[in-house]
């Protein structure tokens, strides 16, 4: 064959090599992109080959040419020593820092997140090193999903850093995300419910259907809460309500519509009854706390825990400013469940200034409302001992409290 | 004619050839299923290119900007030269893109991706002290400002991003471009540029503003360059206007951060002659210490205050960089120098020198209450990481007292941390785990006589007690135990 022929054959044969690789060859695993492994292990077998990796020496590489070169792993201390040698301003510094990590193999930023949580916790805990933390746990999220979720897995404390670790992983990769949540035990599941509702940010449509999954799992309601979180930076309330009824129905669709209620302050009762039925329906606890963040709109809840929070925390803001003005307003109510739960938060502000005040408050709680009652009266005897311990004792011997009342306050059955 | 041979070599090669360009592209580059983008029209258009409309329309920047890696793309110098037009619209862009979404502190609400983040920092580092200020919202000239500029909106990181640049270029026209318009990342940058080059200098600038919280919540990044001695006479020069408006100190908690490496330095240089001076520092500014309760600071801060916070500050930076030194300097400080967190510290660094005896007999022996609850939390959080179980046992050995009740105290937050939720529910969980049914009532004794979280604010004692899990004699029996007057 003539030369002539033979060099546009071999280009030719080289593009379309070239062309075929490109194509189908598996990404390199240093690619930010690569796909994320499933992580099909049990916690413990997780745990146990996170404590061979520590056992490890660790060896970072220079760059896909140098492979064999090996280096020990820097610690946090030695690239911020390294940076602080150049003497670089604070934006440059940091801009060194974001490069120092890029630069670096998903092992060795795995043995520095490692180095980080273990031995820089106390400046992680007092924050002078969370920029420097969460750029690093990002990447390696971003680089090597499931390393940052075996470390996340394995140390208990890092579950309050959540959204750090997992955060990355289950916006990339929903399905595969939710599926190893979902192997996790009950406790690491809870745990990672935030981690879970950040799907819906940016694809909120691969949230509501991994949703089914998730409906026994003990992070469903957390998920739904933080999934209507997300949805709500970047939509309308009028869209988020319509999301929350693409959720399941129960404690899922609930959790949702409660968070919603929450985050906007329930802006519109009337035309929106989906909320106030999921406010109504919401656990104890959670009612609890949406109702405190309510109080200006107490009067508009519906019955329930959520509403009787939301008097208690009305009343407790007003009489800790004006407590001549929340006792006239507390004369004005009429519902017993409201009056029950607004002398509680009356009696929680003003208790320690005056006991014997605030002892005839609690008293006036009807006997039926007995958890506010019991509590109001709880708050008087504290404050009652703290300030005077022996008018504190004079006033329970001679107050009308019933023989269960009197137990909880002193410990013993009235003598006869 | 050729050999068969002759032919076949040059293609073999040019096959393995092909595959391997195409393995080096693969590694170097996205995957293809991901849109390839990234600002490839800036080094397109060059040092002094700038977009046309419609180059503008097409460019990948305005359809999905998901993929970009900005694999290969030089960006050094690039986006300096375009135009302010082109710039705002890029950062909008990416801001819109990526400007919300994540929780977490320092990204800021944000969601940018590490090569997207490094990217706009090596793009903002090129660029110019005006075009900064202008992309923080200052024309350099309103009157002869002609470009209908509708403003522009930035999310926190790049504005905390462009900040830092003009601060590095310029600190005092960032600082008196922040104090002008109120803007806090301009005002927070300047002062950490200026620290950099003279803390005492940035110390009495923060302290000197109206709004002491401007004083910044340096990171370990960031340097303060200074004389300890310099900085602590800044602040005893205060000390009496402080005393006049309290509400300074009330906001001054960032001291630590501030003063905190400084001193950490000198302690590592120099222990003996950095604790004297610790010493006086302290008694010179003693008198401020009472403000902390008046002032509610206890509560917001713990029992930590400003002033202790700074002792706390260069503690965390010496347990990194030499735990001897650390100790050595928290074994000098006097008793009321020290904060009960500071005792965790010492106890975990014991921990990790001296094994679980040590810090145990270390924790025993304090006379700060919170103190020994604080370090028994530290030794007992440790050993549950090793084995859970076994340090839950290991809690029905320990006598009553402090160190105890500690313990039990941390079995809850450990509860609450593992499920990541502070709730009635872990409460009752992390309470139930305890392998005695009496160290689960000293359990929930301990937490109901320590109330937190709902359970201190709105769960009554006797609604809590009820929903256990228990018999009734159990409830009735931490009923008891609780009972306010008995």
């Amino acid at each position: 064959m003539s030369p002539r022929f033979l060099i546009p054959l071999c280009l030719s044969v080289a593009s379309i090599s070239f062309f075929f690789t490109r194509q189908f060859a598996p990404a390199s695993p240093r690619s930010p992109q690569a796909p994320v492994a499933l992580p099909d292990l049990s916690q413990t077998q997780q745990l146990e080959s996170t404590q061979e990796f520590l056992k490890k020496p660790h060896q970072i590489s220079d760059g896909p040419n140098q492979a064999d070169s090996f280096k020990p792993t820097p610690s946090l201390q030695q690239i911020l020593d390294n940076i602080r040698k150049k003497d670089l301003g604070p934006a440059d510094a940091r801009l060194e820092y974001l490069e120092t990590i890029v630069k670096l193999s998903p092992d060795a930023l795995e043995a520095l997140v490692c180095d980080m949580t273990q031995n820089a916790e106390w400046l992680l805990k007092y924050n002078t090193s969370r920029f420097c933390f969460e750029f690093a746990v990002s990447r390696l999220a971003e680089v090597a999903p499931e390393k940052a979720a075996n470390l996340w897995l394995s140390k208990d404390r890092l579950h309050s850093e959540t959204d750090v670790f997992l955060g990355p992983w289950a916006q990339k990769d929903p399905q595969t995300f939710a599926l190893w949540c979902l192997s996790l035990s009950p406790e690491a599941q809870l745990a990672s419910a935030s981690a879970l509702g950040s799907i819906a940010f940016g694809a909120p449509e691969q949230f509501a259907a991994i949703a089914p999954l998730l409906i026994d799992s003990p992070a469903a309601a957390k998920a739904a809460k933080s999934a209507m979180e997300f949805f709500l930076r970047q939509s309308t309330s009028d869209a988020a309500i319509e999301y929350a009824k693409t959720l399941p129905a129960g404690s899922m669709r609930i959790a949702a519509l409660g968070r919603f209620a929450q985050i906007l302050s329930l802006p519109d009762p009337t035309t929106q009854p989906e909320v106030v039925a999921a406010i109504a329906a919401l656990p104890r606890d959670e009612a609890f706390s949406l109702g405190f963040g309510l109080s200006e709109k107490s009067a508009i809840l519906p019955a329930g825990p959520a509403r009787e929070a939301a008097f208690y925390s009305d009343f407790s803001k007003q009489a800790g400013k004006d407590p001549l003005a929340a006792a006239a307003r507390l004369e004005a109510l009429v519902s017993p469940q409201d009056y029950s739960a607004a002398v509680r938060g009356f009696v929680s502000a003003t208790a320690h200034k005056d006991p014997a005040a605030a002892a005839d408050w609690a008293l006036s709680i009807p006997v039926e409302a007995s958890i506010q009652r019991a509590d109001a009266l709880d708050r008087v005897a504290r404050a009652f001992v703290n300030k005077d311990p022996d008018a504190a004792k004079a006033w329970v011997e001679s107050a009308p409290l019933s023989p269960e009342e009197y137990f909880v306050l002193t410990g013993r059955q009235r003598s006869r | 004619m050729r050999s068969p041979s002759a032919i076949g070599i040059p293609v073999a090669l040019s096959i393995l050839c092909g595959f391997g360009v195409g393995l080096l592209a693969n590694h170097l580059s996205p995957p293809s299923r991901q849109a390839s983008v990234g600002l490839r029209s800036l080094s397109k258009n060059g040092p002094t290119g700038s977009m046309t409309a419609s180059e503008r329309a097409e460019s990948p920047l305005h359809d999905d900007i998901q993929g970009f890696t900005l694999s290969g793309i030089s960006v050094d110098t690039n986006f300096a030269a375009l135009s302010y037009q082109e710039q705002k619209h890029i950062l909008e862009r990416l801001s819109k893109k990526y400007g919300q979404g994540r929780d977490y502190q320092h990204y800021h609400g944000t969601n940018y991706p590490s090569e997207v983040w490094l990217w706009l920092s090596k793009a903002i580092k090129n660029i110019s002290a005006d075009q900064a200020a202008r992309l923080l919202g200052f024309p350099p000239n309103e009157e002869e400002d002609e470009d209908e500029d509708d403003g522009i909106g930035l999310d926190s990181l790049l504005r905390s991003t462009i900040a830092s640049r003009l601060a590095a270029i310029d600190p005092e026209r960032a600082l008196e471009l922040g104090k002008k318009t109120d803007h806090f990342q301009l005002i927070h940058s300047a002062l950490e540029a200026i620290a950099g080059q003279d803390g005492a200098k940035a110390l009495r600038i923060a302290l000197d503003l109206d709004k002491v919280r401007f004083l910044p919540d340096f990171e370990q990044l960031s340097l303060v360059r200074g004389d300890f001695q310099k900085m602590a006479a800044v602040l005893s020069e205060k000390a009496s206007s402080f005393l006049t408006d309290p509400s300074q100190w009330y906001q001054s908690d960032h001291l630590g951060r501030f003063l905190g490496p400084v001193l950490a330095e000198a302690v590592l240089a120099s222990p003996e002659t950095a604790l004297a001076q610790v010493h006086e520092f302290f008694s010179m500014l003693e008198k401020l210490v009472p403000m902390d309760e008046a002032l509610g600071l206890r509560e917001q801060f713990g029992e930590l205050g400003p002033l202790r916070s700074i002792f706390q500050n260069t503690l965390s930076i010496l347990y990194t960089q030499s735990p001897q030194a650390a100790s050595a300097f928290f074994n000098g400080l006097n008793e009321n120098e020290r904060a009960p967190g500071m005792y965790a510290q010492e106890a975990r660094a014991l921990l990790d020198r001296g094994g679980v005896e040590a810090a145990i007999s270390f924790a025993e022996t304090q006379s700060n209450g919170r103190g020994v609850s604080m370090s028994a939390m530290e030794i007992w959080s440790r050993l549950a990481e090793m084995d859970r179980p076994a340090a839950l046992s290991w809690i029905e050995s320990l006598p009553e007292g402090r160190f105890r009740e500690g313990v039990l105290y941390e079995v809850r937050w450990n509860g609450a941390v593992r499920a990541n939720e502070l709730s009635t529910k872990t409460d009752i969980e992390a309470g139930m785990s305890l392998p005695s049914k009496a160290i689960q009532l000293d359990y929930f004794t301990n937490i109901l006589t320590n109330p937190i979280g709902l359970l201190g604010v709105f769960c009554s004692k006797s609604e809590f007690v009820e929903s256990l899990p228990l018999a009734e004699a159990d409830k009735n029996e931490i009923l008891r135990r609780v009972a306010p007057i008995k």
